[in-house]
């Protein structure tokens, strides 16, 4: 945001006068790729969301081989990492996160360890006693008390929307334990400095992260205008 | 799938009054929802979550440091007054609407509720008449002449028996669905989009007047919850002085 800048919200209020012709809900049908059911190793269950955690996840930890199914109609991919981890990699489109999650919920009753790890623009990020916002900021919210992770815990009046959100408020509801990681981060290329709190929290969620990425920020064209 | 409430702890809500606030012009129904949580100490009775609700969360909207994490939508309770609350802190999505709504119904059904309060709101320049009176209400019960002492207007249906409320939301559908089961009215205030906090406070006083559970509660009583401190933004960025 630069000095002078009007930051209009469209509305506050989600308004949808469309309400008044409500459609007949439909369950969709969805049909798995790879490997179907719950695996029985399974202990460890993340979720990712957002353009920029997916290109660093893409980049640090995941690889084609390590894909155990996938609903490509709906841009979801489970991978199966090390340590009977798998991670959950999302990007929206038709469904909404409830019907990902009622999908998954198998999945989510049987993981010890659930967590979700989300991006947001740092200027969405709101605290009274913050005036200098750093490039990454990573808060969390947990509903295990227990928790170990170093990072400050998320102050209202910020809320969190999105699968993450699902996944967590889904555990609240069921008396599952589960952590949301809340990636703050501006709008700058990737780098080794905005991705390094991002590196530190795959390696406590026990990843194994490759020690360097390149091409984290392929050029669009090779053109230079 | 689970169930739609998940209570704390056995809360019987025989003969309570629920209030639903509808999402809708400067969210005054979710605003109201808010000073009648902070200002009279309702307590989180039980989760709801439900595929249709758009999933939210944070940390606790009515306590510094507070333990709690607020989803999307909540119920909360106050026993010696007979009423809850359903905060809704997103929006119920479109394809999941009815869904939902028969889902609710069902499951209020089940605690034996006495009525049904529906907040919402709706564009100040639809308003034909303008004058200080921006209360308009719809109901299935007899409350014409309480409702004509506190100067809340009945809203007329159009000409093909449906009521027409801009930007109130899933007000008037809710209604649909539940008046043929409770004792059902629907409070609408007419607002512009700003500062909507002294909407939400005149509903509260409106609420006062006519709910005799709400009766005790003094507009010198009212708080803001802790979750409107940044209402409008944080802090200005030191780098522009």
């Amino acid at each position: 945001m630069v000095f002078g800048e009007i930051v209009e919200p469209s509305t506050r209020a989600l308004i949808d006068d469309e309400f008044e012709e409500y459609p007949t809900y439909t369950k969709p049908q969805l049909i798995w790729e790879g490997n179907v059911g719950v695996p029985s190793n399974l202990n460890t269950l993340i979720f990712i969301e957002g353009n920029k955690l997916m290109k660093l996840f893409n980049a640090l930890v995941l690889n084609s081989e390590m894909l155990y199914s996938s609903l490509n109609s709906e841009n979801i991919n489970i991978y199966n990492a090390t340590n009977n981890t798998y991670i959950v990699s999302y990007v929206k489109k038709d469904l909404t996160t409830g019907e990902i999650i009622e999908e998954l919920s198998q999945w989510l009753r049987k993981a010890k360890n659930i967590y979700a790890v989300v991006s947001e623009p740092i200027s969405a990020y709101q605290n009274l006693n913050l005036s200098e916002k750093p490039e990454t900021l990573i808060r969390k919210l947990s509903t295990d008390t227990a928790d170990t992770f170093n990072c400050e815990k998320l102050e209202s009046p910020n809320l969190v929307s999105g699968l993450g959100a699902g996944v967590v408020s889904y555990c609240i509801h069921s008396g599952l334990k589960s952590t949301l990681f809340v990636v703050y981060m501006d709008n700058s290329p990737l780098d080794s400095i905005n991705t390094s709190p991002v590196v530190q929290l795959m390696k406590s969620l026990n990843l194994s992260v490759k020690a360097a990425a390149s091409n984290l920020n392929p050029a669009a064209s090779n053109l230079y205008l | 799938m689970s169930e739609l409430f998940n209570f704390k702890e056995n809360t019987n809500l025989e003969g309570f009054t629920l209030i639903v606030p509808s999402v809708s012009v400067g969210n005054v129904p979710q605003l109201t929802v808010d000073l009648l949580i902070a200002s009279l100490g309702f307590k989180k009775g039980a989760t709801v979550w439900h595929p249709g609700i758009v999933s939210s969360v944070g940390p606790d909207p009515y306590e510094v440091n507070g333990p709690e994490i607020c989803t999307a939508c909540e119920l909360y309770v106050k026993e010696d007054l007979k009423l809850a609350l359903l905060q809704l802190r997103s929006t119920i999505d479109f394809k999941l609407a009815t869904k939902f709504f028969d889902d609710l119904k069902q499951a209020l059904l089940r605690f034996k509720l006495k009525s049904v309060v529906i907040l919402t709101s709706s564009f100040d320049y639809e308003l034909h008449v303008v004058s200080n009176n921006k209360f308009y209400y719809i109901s299935n019960q007899d409350v014409g002449e309480l409702m004509k002492s506190i100067h809340v207007q009945i809203k007329e249906a159009e000409f093909n028996g449906k009521y027409l409320v801009h930007g109130s939301g899933f007000a008037v559908k809710l209604y649909e669905t539940l008046a043929d089961s409770f004792e059902c009215i629907v409070l609408i205030k007419y607002v512009s989009e700003g500062d909507n906090r002294p909407d939400a406070i005149a509903t509260v006083d409106v609420l006062n007047k006519f709910l005799d559970n709400l009766s005790t509660c003094s507009l010198n009583d009212i708080k803001f919850p802790s979750s409107w401190n940044c209402v409008f933004g944080g802090p200005p960025p030191v780098g522009i002085y």
